[in-house]
């Protein structure tokens, strides 16, 4: 098996445009024996980017490319056919799977090899393997074997080390590919610039790939997709060959939507109730509310009703968002029309989607999920909070707040999205109100001073804030919430692997189904198996179970 | 009885054994059927052959492999070769088609079940994935705030008296 190989099956895509970008394969073989040179290859487009791409070697932000599989493999047989042969590179057992454009088939080129450990490699026999799913296609014999170099849909079996990507520091540093696993395309963090991110990869190892994964087919081969049918005489249905979201059985049923509740028109009807107003003033407006109230004839007129007018006012604050159902009204306090129109919100709720996000697999396997990796979400004006892993790996999280108008306090609804099923996991609430102090009460505010600080200000200097790196926030409600970042995002820690290269060989994978043994290779090693055979004495077939249970290779 | 010796280069749990041929022998053998373990004899003036070299047996009334434990010499030259059945290659194209409970495999895998072999550290990656909308912000990355006052009373002026 050669280890540090990372296959690609990038998918640059344009996340603004969604547009899709041709790409060149980039497969990195490395050999435990001796490093070979290896194929690396740039993101190129085939729209309007084209010109910019190839001069500068650019690659944009978020792309995404696509292959076209079919074409690939018609271009391999075209090249075989014609004779190329393969040279240098040590391939052992590498496999490196695709997805066939949008057809549900996986195909996987395996290149084998055997490798007799010579430097001269003319007399060394190689073949190709072409996979459709788990069934062999195709076999090839070849006489060498050669780096081959994909670009887009084309094969050039000449190239070996070419140019690397070149970036620099005016890159967004985060990238991501999109590989097909297991008929699910999913999104991966790709690299990071200036930063080997493998460390052990080989020096001169430039960071444009996938991922971390030692390439062999056991990783790379999707699960047996049969299912056996449920045995209605049995307390436990067998479990799925393919590998399931380790919750079990599940209501895929959405949860209310929290857009769609019915208690947000009840709650309307109590913002006009005619004992509170929510106004929504703009700055100006309340700069001119300031000027006004401090006049002769606003100040009679509140000692005239024996009060004070900050005894009318409930609260002033900012929240963070352009509330968006409003109404124009005059603006009175306490009885006293204070001779300006503002605005009213006429709505207690607003929703504010925060996007949605994938929650790329790193692994494809448990490695992923609780008890070995964690998911935390920042939520702005909240703080830090760890999610169940489980619910969100390998699907979408949608972020949304519900924010009420009368008190500046929201609920944070975190949805896990599979496919088109959307259902609320998670909910946090916070406060995201900013209070200004409208008289010389106790404010313990050290952003505000006795005027009518015009607020945005304040949410200006503080939204400049952009750090990823804040962990362990306590809680960011309020005042302190603008202090800190308002992106949401989500920190997925992952453990690094310390799989020794010959697991695959020497023990297999857990694998958990039912098989015939002619229809496997390599190491198996047999749970059970009821051995009703003829021609076997019952010391051999006691013999048979143990040597089975032990581990064999096929 | 023939017996067919070999040099057999494959560990012992490979279904199909990578064999070299040596040569074979006629032989007499004092049982009748065949034992997980057993022993061979031959004169040594029946061998044109390195002895020590013979790992692996077929016994071909048998149908049965069989592994060479050791090989004996004694003084009479008579040379003993103690075998032990090669279950594995001898039957296993009896039970290939049993379907089979396979728990662990080199390319038949489900990667979603914890495994004990799979061994990770304790230092880890983080992934920093972030929402494309910012709070607060808004399309254009402009900042976005309203200003909240609740206000006593209503809409309605109330005349002065």
């Amino acid at each position: 098996m050669v280890e540090n190989v990372e296959y690609l099956a990038l998918s640059v895509v344009d996340n603004k445009t969604n547009n899709v970008y041709d790409a060149k394969a980039i497969i990195n073989l490395h050999n435990v024996k001796q490093p070979v040179s290896w194929i690396n290859g740039e993101i190129i487009s085939n729209s309007q980017y084209a010109d910019g791409w190839k001069n500068s070697n650019v690659l944009p932000i978020d792309s995404l490319v696509k292959f076209d599989l079919q074409k690939m493999i018609d271009a391999m047989d075209t090249l075989i056919a014609q004779g190329e042969k393969w040279k240098d590179s040590i391939v052992e057992d590498i496999s490196i799977t695709f997805k066939k454009g949008s057809v549900s088939d996986i195909f996987r080129i395996e290149l084998v090899a055997h490798i007799g450990g010579a430097v001269d490699w003319s007399n060394e026999v190689f073949y190709v393997k072409f996979y459709k799913g788990t069934s062999l296609e195709k076999s090839i014999t070849l006489g060498f074997l050669r780096d081959y170099y994909f670009q887009g849909s084309q094969v050039y079996p000449h190239y070996t080390r070419l140019y690397t990507p070149s970036y620099n520091t005016n890159y967004m540093i985060l990238n991501f590919v999109q590989i097909y696993e297991n008929n699910v395309l999913k999104t991966y963090p790709s690299f990071e610039v200036n930063a080997y991110k493998y460390d052990q990869c080989k020096v001169g190892y430039d960071p444009l790939i996938a991922y971390n994964r030692v390439a062999n087919s056991a990783n790379l081969s999707i699960s047996d997709s049969t299912v056996e049918n449920i045995d209605t005489t049995q307390p436990y249905p067998p479990g799925e060959d393919e590998g399931g979201d380790g919750q079990g059985q599940t209501d895929e049923g959405s949860t209310p939507d929290s857009q769609t509740d019915n208690n947000d028109s009840v709650v309307d009807a109590f913002i006009g109730n005619g004992f509170f107003i929510p106004y929504l003033p703009t700055n100006a407006t309340l700069e001119s509310l300031g000027s006004t109230l401090w006049t002769d004839n606003y100040m009679q007129r509140f000692i005239n009703k024996g009060i004070k007018f900050s005894d009318g006012i409930i609260d002033l604050f900012m929240i963070p968002i352009r509330w968006k159902n409003i109404q124009a009204v005059g603006l009175n306090i306490c009885g006293v029309d204070m001779g300006i129109t503002t605005y009213r919100a006429t709505t207690t709720f607003q929703y504010i989607d925060l996007g949605t996000i994938d929650v790329p697999t790193r692994f494809g396997s448990f490695v992923d999920y609780r008890g070995y990796s964690t998911l935390k979400i920042y939520l702005p004006c909240i703080g830090f909070r760890t999610l169940n892993i489980n619910d969100y790996m390998g699907k979408k999280i949608k972020l949304e707040y519900k924010v009420c108008v009368l008190d500046g306090s929201f609920i944070a609804n975190v949805y896990s999205v599979d496919g088109n099923v959307s259902k609320i996991t998670e909910a946090f609430n916070g406060n995201c109100a900013l209070h200004m102090p409208v008289s010389s009460g106790n404010y313990n505010l050290s952003l505000m001073n006795m005027q009518m600080f015009p607020p945005l200000a304040v949410a200006r200097r503080c939204f400049g804030q952009d750090n990823p790196d804040i962990h362990n926030s306590g809680n960011l409600s309020g005042t302190s919430a603008y202090l800190g970042t308002m992106t949401p995002y989500l920190i997925i820690d992952v453990p690094k692997m310390q799989v020794p290269q010959m697991l695959p060989t020497l023990k297999g994978y857990k694998s958990h189904c039912m098989a015939k043994l002619q229809d496997l290779h390599g190491y198996t090693e047999v749970k059970d198996i009821h051995i009703d055979v003829k021609g076997m004495t019952e010391d051999e077939k006691a013999e048979m179970l143990n040597i089975l249970r032990s581990g064999i290779v096929i | 009885m023939t017996i067919t010796l070999w040099i057999n280069k494959s560990d012992a749990n490979v279904v199909h054994k990578d064999l070299e041929l040596i040569g074979q022998l006629n032989i007499d053998l004092q049982i009748e059927k065949p034992l997980l373990d057993m022993e061979i004899t031959t004169p040594k003036s029946e061998i044109t052959f390195n002895e020590n070299m013979v790992n692996y047996i077929t016994v071909t009334n048998f149908n049965r492999d069989y592994f060479v434990k050791e090989v004996v010499k004694s003084r009479a030259g008579v040379i003993t070769f103690k075998l032990h059945e090669d279950v594995l290659s001898t039957h296993f194209d009896k039970i290939k088609n049993i379907d089979a409970w396979i728990l662990r495999q080199e390319h038949k895998a489900n990667l979603y079940v914890d495994d004990d072999e799979i061994i990770v550290q304790n230092r880890s990656d983080q992934v920093v994935l972030k929402f494309p909308n910012t709070f607060g912000v808004d399309n254009n990355g402009t900042p976005v705030g309203t200003n909240v006052m609740l206000v006593l009373g209503s809409a309605q002026i109330i005349k002065e008296e």
